[in-house]
Protein backbone atom coordinates (compact mmCIF):
# COMPACT_ATOMS: atom_id res chain seq x y z
CA UNK A 1 0.00 0.00 0.00
CA UNK A 2 1.69 3.12 -1.25
CA UNK A 3 1.56 6.56 1.18
CA UNK A 4 2.95 4.36 4.20
CA UNK A 5 6.27 5.94 4.30
CA UNK A 6 4.84 9.09 3.97
CA UNK A 7 2.43 9.36 6.53
CA UNK A 8 4.95 10.68 9.24
CA UNK A 9 5.73 14.09 7.36
CA UNK A 10 2.26 14.58 5.86
CA UNK A 11 0.02 14.02 8.37
CA UNK A 12 -1.59 15.67 11.02
CA UNK A 13 0.00 16.20 13.98
CA UNK A 14 -3.13 14.10 16.37
CA UNK A 15 -2.25 11.08 13.63
CA UNK A 16 1.49 11.65 14.34
CA UNK A 17 0.89 11.35 17.76
CA UNK A 18 -1.06 8.02 17.25
CA UNK A 19 1.48 6.02 14.94
CA UNK A 20 3.98 7.08 17.37
CA UNK A 21 2.18 6.14 20.41
CA UNK A 22 0.84 3.28 18.59
CA UNK A 23 4.38 1.90 17.19
CA UNK A 24 5.87 2.26 21.33
CA UNK A 25 3.21 0.37 22.04
CA UNK A 26 3.65 -2.56 19.74
CA UNK A 27 7.26 -2.09 19.54
CA UNK A 28 8.36 -5.73 20.60
CA UNK A 29 5.58 -7.16 18.50
CA UNK A 30 6.48 -5.12 14.92
CA UNK A 31 10.03 -7.29 16.15
CA UNK A 32 8.41 -10.64 15.81
CA UNK A 33 8.77 -12.47 12.32
CA UNK A 34 5.30 -13.69 12.53
CA UNK A 35 3.50 -10.56 13.48
CA UNK A 36 5.38 -8.87 11.05
CA UNK A 37 4.26 -11.48 8.17
CA UNK A 38 0.28 -10.90 9.16
CA UNK A 39 0.95 -6.78 8.88
CA UNK A 40 2.01 -7.76 5.85
CA UNK A 41 -0.83 -10.09 5.04
CA UNK A 42 -3.40 -7.94 5.66
CA UNK A 43 -1.35 -5.08 3.84
CA UNK A 44 -1.81 -7.30 0.18
CA UNK A 45 -5.18 -7.92 1.27
CA UNK A 46 -6.10 -4.18 1.25
CA UNK A 47 -4.06 -3.79 -1.89
CA UNK A 48 -5.47 -6.39 -3.89
CA UNK A 49 -8.99 -5.31 -2.95
CA UNK A 50 -11.66 -3.88 -5.70
CA UNK A 51 -13.21 -1.73 -3.47
CA UNK A 52 -11.16 2.05 -3.22
CA UNK A 53 -9.94 1.68 0.59
CA UNK A 54 -8.66 5.30 1.86
CA UNK A 55 -7.20 6.30 4.92
CA UNK A 56 -7.83 9.55 6.32
CA UNK A 57 -6.19 11.24 9.15
CA UNK A 58 -9.18 13.19 11.49
CA UNK A 59 -8.20 16.30 9.74
CA UNK A 60 -9.33 15.16 6.47
CA UNK A 61 -5.55 14.67 4.84
CA UNK A 62 -5.38 11.50 2.97
CA UNK A 63 -2.81 8.70 4.49
CA UNK A 64 -2.78 6.05 2.33
CA UNK A 65 -4.77 4.70 -1.10
CA UNK A 66 -5.06 1.35 -2.98
CA UNK A 67 -4.92 0.06 -6.28
CA UNK A 68 -8.70 -0.07 -6.24
CA UNK A 69 -8.70 3.55 -5.03
CA UNK A 70 -6.72 4.05 -8.33
CA UNK A 71 -9.28 2.26 -10.60
CA UNK A 72 -12.13 4.13 -8.53
CA UNK A 73 -10.96 7.89 -8.36
CA UNK A 74 -8.27 7.63 -11.31
CA UNK A 75 -5.41 9.09 -9.13
CA UNK A 76 -2.13 7.13 -8.58
CA UNK A 77 -0.89 7.23 -4.86
CA UNK A 78 1.43 9.56 -5.09
CA UNK A 79 -0.72 12.18 -6.72
CA UNK A 80 -2.86 12.26 -3.19
CA UNK A 81 -1.75 10.84 -0.09
CA UNK A 82 -1.14 14.06 1.67
CA UNK A 83 -3.81 15.95 -0.03
CA UNK A 84 -7.12 16.93 1.35
CA UNK A 85 -9.76 14.32 0.47
CA UNK A 86 -12.24 16.77 -0.66
CA UNK A 87 -10.39 16.17 -3.82
CA UNK A 88 -12.65 13.71 -4.72
CA UNK A 89 -15.63 15.37 -3.83
CA UNK A 90 -17.75 17.38 -5.89
CA UNK A 91 -18.08 20.86 -5.30
CA UNK A 92 -22.27 20.42 -4.01
CA UNK A 93 -21.56 17.81 -1.52
CA UNK A 94 -18.52 19.49 -0.04
CA UNK A 95 -20.74 19.78 3.22
CA UNK A 96 -20.61 16.20 3.78
CA UNK A 97 -17.51 15.38 4.96
CA UNK A 98 -17.56 17.87 8.01
CA UNK A 99 -20.67 16.06 9.37
CA UNK A 100 -18.57 11.92 7.98
CA UNK A 101 -15.52 13.47 10.18
CA UNK A 102 -17.78 14.68 13.19
CA UNK A 103 -19.45 10.93 13.25
CA UNK A 104 -15.73 9.44 13.02
CA UNK A 105 -14.41 11.62 16.06
CA UNK A 106 -17.81 10.51 18.18
CA UNK A 107 -16.45 7.21 17.23
CA UNK A 108 -19.03 6.34 15.16
CA UNK A 109 -19.08 4.68 11.53
CA UNK A 110 -21.15 5.16 8.47
CA UNK A 111 -22.36 2.25 6.75
CA UNK A 112 -23.22 2.01 2.94
CA UNK A 113 -23.66 5.69 2.82
CA UNK A 114 -24.54 5.93 -1.07
CA UNK A 115 -23.07 9.52 -2.79
CA UNK A 116 -21.29 10.62 -5.73
CA UNK A 117 -17.84 11.44 -6.02
CA UNK A 118 -15.87 13.00 -8.77
CA UNK A 119 -12.72 11.18 -10.41
CA UNK A 120 -9.36 13.00 -11.36
CA UNK A 121 -11.13 13.16 -15.37
CA UNK A 122 -14.00 15.40 -13.92
CA UNK A 123 -16.66 11.95 -13.90
CA UNK A 124 -18.13 11.45 -11.49
CA UNK A 125 -19.05 7.84 -9.90
CA UNK A 126 -21.54 7.02 -7.75
CA UNK A 127 -19.99 4.90 -5.15
CA UNK A 128 -21.07 3.33 -1.54
CA UNK A 129 -19.04 4.69 1.48
CA UNK A 130 -18.32 2.85 4.75
CA UNK A 131 -16.24 4.93 7.36
CA UNK A 132 -15.04 3.65 10.09
CA UNK A 133 -12.68 5.06 12.82
CA UNK A 134 -9.38 3.50 13.16
CA UNK A 135 -7.68 3.26 16.79
CA UNK A 136 -4.12 3.06 17.93
CA UNK A 137 -2.99 0.67 20.57
CA UNK A 138 -4.34 2.74 22.80
CA UNK A 139 -8.01 3.12 21.84
CA UNK A 140 -7.26 6.66 20.63
CA UNK A 141 -8.51 7.51 17.85
CA UNK A 142 -6.48 8.77 15.26
CA UNK A 143 -8.16 8.72 11.71
CA UNK A 144 -10.64 6.72 9.46
CA UNK A 145 -10.57 4.13 6.96
CA UNK A 146 -13.36 5.16 3.68
CA UNK A 147 -13.88 1.69 1.80
CA UNK A 148 -15.85 3.01 -1.26
CA UNK A 149 -17.78 0.92 -3.69
CA UNK A 150 -18.00 1.64 -7.40
CA UNK A 151 -21.65 1.17 -7.66
CA UNK A 152 -22.22 2.92 -10.95
CA UNK A 153 -23.29 -0.23 -12.73
CA UNK A 154 -25.83 -1.00 -10.23
CA UNK A 155 -26.94 2.71 -10.65
CA UNK A 156 -26.90 2.28 -14.20
CA UNK A 157 -29.39 -0.81 -13.84
CA UNK A 158 -31.22 0.33 -11.49
CA UNK A 159 -32.16 3.61 -13.65
CA UNK A 160 -32.90 0.91 -16.67
CA UNK A 161 -34.99 -0.73 -14.41
CA UNK A 162 -36.94 1.97 -13.98
CA UNK A 163 -37.00 2.70 -17.35
CA UNK A 164 -38.72 -0.72 -18.09
CA UNK A 165 -41.27 -0.54 -15.45
CA UNK A 166 -42.52 2.76 -16.89
CA UNK A 167 -42.69 1.53 -19.72
CA UNK A 168 -44.62 -1.88 -19.18
CA UNK A 169 -46.84 0.30 -17.36
CA UNK A 170 -47.71 2.64 -20.16
CA UNK A 171 -47.88 -0.12 -21.96
CA UNK A 172 -50.14 -2.22 -20.42
CA UNK A 173 -52.39 0.86 -19.78
CA UNK A 174 -52.86 0.95 -23.44
CA UNK A 175 -53.53 -2.28 -24.19
CA UNK A 176 -56.28 -1.59 -22.02
CA UNK A 177 -57.51 1.56 -23.10
CA UNK A 178 -57.76 -0.84 -26.50
CA UNK A 179 -59.57 -3.60 -25.24
CA UNK A 180 -61.64 -0.98 -23.63
CA UNK A 181 -62.47 0.97 -27.05
CA UNK A 182 -63.15 -2.91 -28.31
CA UNK A 183 -65.67 -3.72 -26.00
CA UNK A 184 -67.43 -0.34 -25.72
CA UNK A 185 -67.18 -0.53 -29.65
CA UNK A 186 -68.35 -4.01 -30.14
CA UNK A 187 -72.25 -4.64 -31.53
CA UNK A 188 -73.90 -7.92 -31.62
CA UNK A 189 -77.56 -8.89 -31.65
CA UNK A 190 -77.49 -11.28 -28.66
CA UNK A 191 -75.06 -11.25 -25.67
CA UNK A 192 -73.11 -14.32 -26.43
CA UNK A 193 -72.53 -12.98 -29.80
CA UNK A 194 -71.41 -10.01 -27.91
CA UNK A 195 -68.89 -11.86 -25.96
CA UNK A 196 -67.60 -13.64 -29.00
CA UNK A 197 -67.04 -10.79 -31.09
CA UNK A 198 -65.31 -9.37 -28.08
CA UNK A 199 -63.56 -12.27 -26.99
CA UNK A 200 -62.45 -12.66 -31.14
CA UNK A 201 -61.08 -9.37 -31.41
CA UNK A 202 -59.16 -9.40 -27.96
CA UNK A 203 -57.58 -13.03 -29.36
CA UNK A 204 -56.66 -10.75 -32.23
CA UNK A 205 -54.40 -8.46 -30.17
CA UNK A 206 -53.02 -10.61 -27.74
CA UNK A 207 -51.83 -12.69 -30.98
CA UNK A 208 -49.91 -10.01 -32.58
CA UNK A 209 -48.72 -8.93 -29.44
CA UNK A 210 -47.30 -12.22 -29.29
CA UNK A 211 -45.85 -12.09 -32.45
CA UNK A 212 -44.08 -8.85 -31.31
CA UNK A 213 -42.55 -10.81 -28.09
CA UNK A 214 -40.92 -12.97 -30.21
CA UNK A 215 -39.13 -10.35 -31.83
CA UNK A 216 -38.12 -8.51 -28.29
CA UNK A 217 -40.94 -6.22 -29.69
CA UNK A 218 -39.38 -4.73 -33.47
CA UNK A 219 -42.24 -6.42 -35.53
CA UNK A 220 -43.65 -9.29 -37.14
CA UNK A 221 -43.69 -11.48 -40.12
CA UNK A 222 -46.42 -10.45 -42.33
CA UNK A 223 -46.93 -13.94 -43.41
CA UNK A 224 -46.93 -15.24 -40.12
CA UNK A 225 -49.48 -12.68 -39.08
CA UNK A 226 -52.05 -13.43 -41.69
CA UNK A 227 -51.43 -17.23 -40.71
CA UNK A 228 -52.28 -16.74 -37.09
CA UNK A 229 -55.73 -14.78 -37.78
CA UNK A 230 -56.81 -17.28 -40.45
CA UNK A 231 -55.72 -20.39 -38.49
CA UNK A 232 -59.23 -21.17 -36.38
CA UNK A 233 -61.04 -21.06 -40.05
CA UNK A 234 -57.93 -23.30 -41.02
CA UNK A 235 -58.65 -27.33 -41.53
CA UNK A 236 -55.56 -29.78 -41.17
CA UNK A 237 -54.50 -30.20 -45.08
CA UNK A 238 -56.26 -27.23 -45.93
CA UNK A 239 -56.01 -26.39 -49.53
CA UNK A 240 -59.00 -24.06 -49.61
CA UNK A 241 -56.55 -20.61 -48.36
CA UNK A 242 -53.27 -19.53 -50.10
CA UNK A 243 -51.13 -17.37 -48.66
CA UNK A 244 -48.47 -15.49 -51.37
CA UNK A 245 -46.58 -12.98 -50.86
CA UNK A 246 -42.65 -12.05 -50.09
CA UNK A 247 -41.01 -12.67 -46.80
CA UNK A 248 -41.75 -8.75 -44.81
CA UNK A 249 -40.96 -8.21 -41.24
CA UNK A 250 -43.52 -5.13 -40.42
CA UNK A 251 -43.06 -2.60 -37.78
CA UNK A 252 -45.68 -3.24 -34.50
CA UNK A 253 -47.71 -0.35 -35.74
CA UNK A 254 -48.33 -1.18 -39.01
CA UNK A 255 -48.49 -4.80 -38.05
CA UNK A 256 -51.21 -4.65 -35.47
CA UNK A 257 -53.30 -2.64 -38.00
CA UNK A 258 -53.17 -5.38 -40.31
CA UNK A 259 -53.86 -7.96 -37.69
CA UNK A 260 -56.82 -5.80 -36.48
CA UNK A 261 -58.10 -5.63 -40.36
CA UNK A 262 -57.12 -9.31 -41.21
CA UNK A 263 -59.41 -10.63 -38.00
CA UNK A 264 -62.11 -8.91 -39.01
CA UNK A 265 -61.90 -9.91 -42.98
CA UNK A 266 -61.84 -13.09 -41.47
CA UNK A 267 -63.94 -13.27 -39.04
CA UNK A 268 -66.62 -11.58 -41.65
CA UNK A 269 -65.83 -14.00 -44.13
CA UNK A 270 -66.48 -16.94 -41.50
CA UNK A 271 -70.17 -16.10 -40.92
CA UNK A 272 -70.99 -14.75 -44.57
CA UNK A 273 -68.43 -15.20 -47.04
CA UNK A 274 -66.00 -17.47 -48.67
CA UNK A 275 -65.29 -19.36 -45.38
CA UNK A 276 -68.70 -20.03 -44.42
CA UNK A 277 -69.36 -22.73 -47.37
CA UNK A 278 -67.05 -25.62 -47.50
CA UNK A 279 -66.25 -25.09 -51.29
CA UNK A 280 -65.58 -21.48 -50.68
CA UNK A 281 -61.74 -20.38 -51.31
CA UNK A 282 -59.36 -17.11 -49.84
CA UNK A 283 -56.43 -15.88 -51.37
CA UNK A 284 -54.41 -13.62 -49.83
CA UNK A 285 -51.55 -11.77 -51.50
CA UNK A 286 -49.01 -9.08 -50.88
CA UNK A 287 -46.22 -7.30 -52.46
CA UNK A 288 -44.00 -4.54 -51.31
CA UNK A 289 -43.26 -1.42 -54.07
CA UNK A 290 -39.68 0.55 -53.96
CA UNK A 291 -40.78 3.26 -52.27
CA UNK A 292 -42.29 1.12 -49.47
CA UNK A 293 -45.95 0.99 -50.42
CA UNK A 294 -47.40 -2.29 -49.06
CA UNK A 295 -50.42 -3.52 -51.16
CA UNK A 296 -52.36 -6.27 -49.84
CA UNK A 297 -55.34 -8.30 -51.95
CA UNK A 298 -57.99 -10.30 -50.08
CA UNK A 299 -59.95 -12.25 -52.56
CA UNK A 300 -62.93 -14.75 -51.37
CA UNK A 301 -63.77 -17.53 -54.21
CA UNK A 302 -66.78 -19.71 -54.79
CA UNK A 303 -68.47 -18.13 -51.80
CA UNK A 304 -72.13 -16.70 -51.46
CA UNK A 305 -72.98 -14.02 -53.16
CA UNK A 306 -72.66 -10.81 -50.62
CA UNK A 307 -73.90 -7.16 -50.03
CA UNK A 308 -72.31 -4.15 -49.01
CA UNK A 309 -73.66 -3.84 -45.42
CA UNK A 310 -76.40 -2.05 -44.38
CA UNK A 311 -74.70 -0.05 -41.83
CA UNK A 312 -71.51 0.78 -40.93
CA UNK A 313 -70.61 -1.27 -37.91
CA UNK A 314 -67.55 -1.89 -35.72
CA UNK A 315 -65.94 -3.99 -38.35
CA UNK A 316 -65.91 -1.44 -41.12
CA UNK A 317 -65.16 1.44 -39.07
CA UNK A 318 -62.12 -0.49 -36.99
CA UNK A 319 -60.58 -1.43 -40.17
CA UNK A 320 -60.94 2.00 -42.31
CA UNK A 321 -59.50 3.48 -39.64
CA UNK A 322 -56.58 1.30 -38.59
CA UNK A 323 -55.71 1.88 -42.42
CA UNK A 324 -56.62 5.49 -42.19
CA UNK A 325 -54.57 5.62 -38.94
CA UNK A 326 -51.32 4.54 -41.01
CA UNK A 327 -52.18 6.84 -43.99
CA UNK A 328 -53.31 4.01 -46.34
CA UNK A 329 -56.65 3.23 -47.79
CA UNK A 330 -59.15 0.66 -47.76
CA UNK A 331 -61.50 -0.34 -50.65
CA UNK A 332 -64.27 -3.58 -50.87
CA UNK A 333 -65.97 -4.62 -53.35
CA UNK A 334 -68.19 -7.52 -52.71
CA UNK A 335 -69.40 -9.45 -55.63
CA UNK A 336 -71.04 -12.82 -56.90
CA UNK A 337 -68.29 -15.32 -55.20
CA UNK A 338 -67.79 -13.05 -51.73
CA UNK A 339 -65.72 -10.01 -50.66
CA UNK A 340 -62.88 -8.32 -52.43
CA UNK A 341 -60.57 -5.92 -50.42
CA UNK A 342 -57.54 -4.13 -51.48
CA UNK A 343 -55.71 -2.28 -48.72
CA UNK A 344 -52.75 0.22 -49.51
CA UNK A 345 -50.20 1.40 -46.87
CA UNK A 346 -47.26 3.50 -48.15
CA UNK A 347 -43.62 4.00 -46.06
CA UNK A 348 -44.24 0.55 -44.63
CA UNK A 349 -40.96 -0.13 -43.03
CA UNK A 350 -39.95 -3.64 -43.40
CA UNK A 351 -37.07 -5.47 -42.38
CA UNK A 352 -35.60 -8.54 -43.52
CA UNK B 1 -64.22 28.41 -15.53
CA UNK B 2 -66.52 31.44 -15.57
CA UNK B 3 -63.79 33.41 -14.09
CA UNK B 4 -61.28 32.12 -16.75
CA UNK B 5 -63.78 33.36 -19.57
CA UNK B 6 -63.99 36.57 -17.91
CA UNK B 7 -60.77 36.91 -18.06
CA UNK B 8 -59.73 36.10 -21.14
CA UNK B 9 -62.82 38.78 -22.60
CA UNK B 10 -61.32 40.86 -20.79
CA UNK B 11 -57.82 41.00 -21.49
CA UNK B 12 -56.55 43.26 -24.48
CA UNK B 13 -56.04 42.26 -28.26
CA UNK B 14 -57.84 39.30 -29.68
CA UNK B 15 -60.75 39.98 -26.95
CA UNK B 16 -63.23 41.64 -30.06
CA UNK B 17 -62.71 38.06 -32.06
CA UNK B 18 -62.69 36.00 -28.90
CA UNK B 19 -66.21 37.24 -28.12
CA UNK B 20 -67.52 36.95 -31.58
CA UNK B 21 -66.06 33.15 -31.37
CA UNK B 22 -67.34 32.88 -27.65
CA UNK B 23 -70.91 33.12 -28.50
CA UNK B 24 -70.79 30.81 -31.79
CA UNK B 25 -69.77 28.80 -29.62
CA UNK B 26 -72.41 29.48 -26.80
CA UNK B 27 -75.02 29.00 -29.80
CA UNK B 28 -73.64 25.69 -31.41
CA UNK B 29 -71.80 22.29 -30.50
CA UNK B 30 -68.47 22.45 -29.45
CA UNK B 31 -65.70 21.42 -31.51
CA UNK B 32 -62.81 18.78 -30.13
CA UNK B 33 -59.62 17.90 -32.02
CA UNK B 34 -58.11 14.34 -30.84
CA UNK B 35 -54.64 13.69 -31.62
CA UNK B 36 -53.99 10.16 -30.82
CA UNK B 37 -52.35 7.52 -33.29
CA UNK B 38 -53.57 4.73 -31.49
CA UNK B 39 -57.10 3.67 -33.45
CA UNK B 40 -59.32 1.73 -31.51
CA UNK B 41 -58.57 4.55 -28.70
CA UNK B 42 -59.40 7.29 -30.69
CA UNK B 43 -62.55 5.77 -32.04
CA UNK B 44 -63.30 5.44 -28.78
CA UNK B 45 -62.76 9.26 -27.75
CA UNK B 46 -64.56 9.66 -30.77
CA UNK B 47 -68.16 8.24 -29.28
CA UNK B 48 -67.20 9.05 -26.32
CA UNK B 49 -67.69 12.96 -27.19
CA UNK B 50 -69.83 12.53 -30.57
CA UNK B 51 -72.40 10.56 -27.50
CA UNK B 52 -72.11 13.73 -24.82
CA UNK B 53 -72.99 16.11 -27.93
CA UNK B 54 -69.54 17.52 -28.74
CA UNK B 55 -68.48 17.72 -32.06
CA UNK B 56 -64.82 15.80 -33.23
CA UNK B 57 -61.83 15.72 -35.56
CA UNK B 58 -59.19 13.79 -35.13
CA UNK B 59 -55.58 13.73 -36.63
CA UNK B 60 -52.53 11.10 -35.66
CA UNK B 61 -49.44 13.58 -35.05
CA UNK B 62 -48.80 16.85 -33.08
CA UNK B 63 -47.63 18.30 -36.42
CA UNK B 64 -50.80 17.59 -38.19
CA UNK B 65 -52.84 19.39 -35.28
CA UNK B 66 -50.84 22.13 -35.95
CA UNK B 67 -50.99 22.16 -39.59
CA UNK B 68 -54.53 22.24 -38.96
CA UNK B 69 -55.17 24.71 -36.44
CA UNK B 70 -53.79 27.01 -38.22
CA UNK B 71 -56.58 26.64 -41.10
CA UNK B 72 -59.37 26.87 -38.80
CA UNK B 73 -60.77 28.64 -35.75
CA UNK B 74 -63.95 26.90 -34.50
CA UNK B 75 -61.92 24.44 -32.64
CA UNK B 76 -62.42 24.71 -28.43
CA UNK B 77 -60.31 22.24 -26.94
CA UNK B 78 -57.88 19.75 -27.68
CA UNK B 79 -57.00 16.62 -26.05
CA UNK B 80 -53.97 14.95 -26.79
CA UNK B 81 -52.18 11.73 -25.83
CA UNK B 82 -48.53 12.59 -24.26
CA UNK B 83 -47.14 10.04 -26.36
CA UNK B 84 -47.39 10.42 -29.84
CA UNK B 85 -45.08 9.85 -32.87
CA UNK B 86 -43.46 12.83 -34.85
CA UNK B 87 -41.58 15.80 -34.14
CA UNK B 88 -43.74 17.02 -31.05
CA UNK B 89 -44.76 14.82 -28.26
CA UNK B 90 -48.21 15.91 -26.65
CA UNK B 91 -47.08 17.60 -24.46
CA UNK B 92 -44.67 19.73 -26.11
CA UNK B 93 -48.10 20.50 -28.40
CA UNK B 94 -50.12 21.61 -25.69
CA UNK B 95 -47.30 24.04 -24.74
CA UNK B 96 -47.29 25.33 -28.50
CA UNK B 97 -51.16 25.45 -28.29
CA UNK B 98 -51.31 27.42 -24.93
CA UNK B 99 -48.65 30.32 -26.84
CA UNK B 100 -49.98 30.67 -30.29
CA UNK B 101 -53.84 29.88 -29.37
CA UNK B 102 -54.28 30.58 -26.00
CA UNK B 103 -58.19 30.22 -25.63
CA UNK B 104 -58.14 26.95 -26.29
CA UNK B 105 -58.68 24.48 -23.91
CA UNK B 106 -56.45 21.58 -23.36
CA UNK B 107 -56.92 17.90 -21.73
CA UNK B 108 -54.46 15.21 -22.26
CA UNK B 109 -53.98 11.91 -21.61
CA UNK B 110 -51.34 8.71 -21.57
CA UNK B 111 -50.79 5.71 -20.38
CA UNK B 112 -48.33 6.56 -17.67
CA UNK B 113 -50.03 7.04 -14.17
CA UNK B 114 -49.44 10.83 -14.02
CA UNK B 115 -47.87 13.62 -16.03
CA UNK B 116 -46.58 16.34 -13.34
CA UNK B 117 -48.31 19.33 -12.95
CA UNK B 118 -45.70 21.83 -13.41
CA UNK B 119 -45.57 19.77 -16.84
CA UNK B 120 -48.70 20.62 -18.00
CA UNK B 121 -49.26 24.07 -19.43
CA UNK B 122 -51.71 26.88 -17.60
CA UNK B 123 -55.18 25.17 -17.80
CA UNK B 124 -54.04 21.99 -18.87
CA UNK B 125 -56.13 19.15 -17.50
CA UNK B 126 -55.21 15.22 -17.43
CA UNK B 127 -56.82 12.41 -17.82
CA UNK B 128 -55.18 8.73 -17.28
CA UNK B 129 -55.74 5.79 -19.83
CA UNK B 130 -57.82 3.88 -19.85
CA UNK B 131 -60.45 6.83 -18.94
CA UNK B 132 -64.14 6.29 -18.33
CA UNK B 133 -66.53 8.04 -20.32
CA UNK B 134 -68.13 10.23 -17.54
CA UNK B 135 -64.59 11.20 -16.34
CA UNK B 136 -63.87 12.62 -20.16
CA UNK B 137 -67.02 14.00 -20.83
CA UNK B 138 -67.29 15.82 -17.57
CA UNK B 139 -64.04 17.34 -17.72
CA UNK B 140 -64.65 18.59 -21.18
CA UNK B 141 -68.53 19.90 -20.64
CA UNK B 142 -66.14 21.82 -17.59
CA UNK B 143 -63.55 23.64 -20.04
CA UNK B 144 -66.79 24.46 -22.37
CA UNK B 145 -69.31 25.78 -19.89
Amino acid sequence: MKGAGRREEDVSSELTKGRTEGCRATDTAFDHPAVEEEARWLAAIVESSDDAIVGMSLDGFIVSWNKGAERTYGYLADEVVGKPVTILIPPDRHNEEPAILERIRRGERVDHYETVRQRKDGRLVDISLTVSPVKNAGGTIIGASKIARDISERKRNEAQIAMLVREAEHRSKNVLATVQATIYLSHADTPDGLKRVIAGRIQALANVHRLFVETRWTGAKLHNLIAQELSPYRLEGDGRMRLVGPDLMIEPNEAQAIAVVVHELATNAAKYGALSVPDGRLEVEWSQAANGQLTLHWTELNGPAVNPPTRQGFGTSVMESMVAARKGEIHFAWHSQGLSCEITMPGVSTRF
Amino acid sequence: MTALHDGLIASPGPAGAFNRQLRVYQMSVSLVLIVEDEPLVRMLAVSFLEEAGFATLWVGSADEAVALLETRNDIRVVFADVHLPGSMDGLRLAHVIRNRWPPIELVLTSGQAKVRNEDLPERGLFIGKPYVKAELVGMMQSLVK
